[in-house]
């Protein structure tokens, strides 16, 4: 007889981030302890901890001085996949549909090849009432 | 973070972390440290949980440091999932890279 995988509700974490680099972190530490709590493999914690670092240190670097509001990064994990929601009210800034590594001696201009070649889903909505960065990835042995 | 000068070569060790939070002053205080006479920096990674774009950007600004002086850095030790991001953004390529 072959088992049924089970299936739960997913668990979700929501957090607000002060619209600075120094608050990120703390940030991502949070979710990596909220998603090893829900069993994500060592592998799934630190890819999704840098995406998130880079999506919201992209949000605060794109914040001029009157956007400068809280984050919202909602984490949503179920039994499949993990996903991460990162809202800013910036005027955000154009995603390109697919991110290439900028010349080797640049110091800049890696977070998004980074956040695209770790995750399986990435995209960025923009709109007048707030931008969202969604991010998904699948959990190995996910059913 | 340790800095120790030996001869020609800055070695910088107990680096924890590395990202937007702390790159510039990392960089800041690491080219400080390299003065007018040193042109080797060698960076002790075994300690390192975690590197961002940011980090890579203040690494690759002390690599050009270096090279306009004719010498280079070396990262030491980097842990697999700093390892991993530095072969995913082909910065193995421009660093050496050394493993006990």
């Amino acid at each position: 007889m072959t088992e049924k995988p089970v299936r739960s509700s997913p668990a979700i974490l929501r957090l607000s981030v002060p619209c600075d680099l120094k608050q990120v972190r703390t940030v991502a530490q949070a979710t990596h302890d909220f998603l090893a709590g829900h069993g994500c493999t060592e592998q799934e914690l630190a890819d999704c901890e840098l995406t998130l670092v880079e999506g919201c240190n992209n949000a605060i670097e794109h914040a001029r001085t009157s956007e400068k509001t809280p984050i919202i990064v909602e984490v949503v994990c179920s039994n499949s996949e993990i996903e991460l929601r990162i809202t800013d009210n910036t005027s955000g800034f154009d995603w390109p549909e697919k991110a290439m590594l900028p010349k080797g001696e640049s110091e800049k201009g890696r977070g998004v090849f980074l956040i695209q070649s770790l995750v399986d889903y990435a995209n960025y909505f923009r709109s007048k009432s707030g931008n969202i960065l969604l991010l998904r990835k699948k959990r190995k042995g996910g059913v | 973070m340790k800095m120790e000068i030996h001869g020609d070569t800055l070695k910088i060790s107990e680096v924890k972390e590395l990202g937007a939070a702390n790159a510039n002053a990392f960089r800041d205080v690491a080219r400080e440290a390299m003065g007018d006479e040193r042109k080797n920096v060698e960076i002790d990674l075994s300690r390192a949980t975690f590197i961002d774009s940011c980090g890579l950007g203040a690494l690759i600004a002390l690599h050009k440091t270096a090279c306009a002086r004719q010498g280079n850095v070396k990262l030491l030790n980097p842990p697999p999932p700093v390892q991993q991001i530095l072969e995913l953004t082909r910065m193995h390529r421009i660093f050496e890279i050394v493993k006990a």
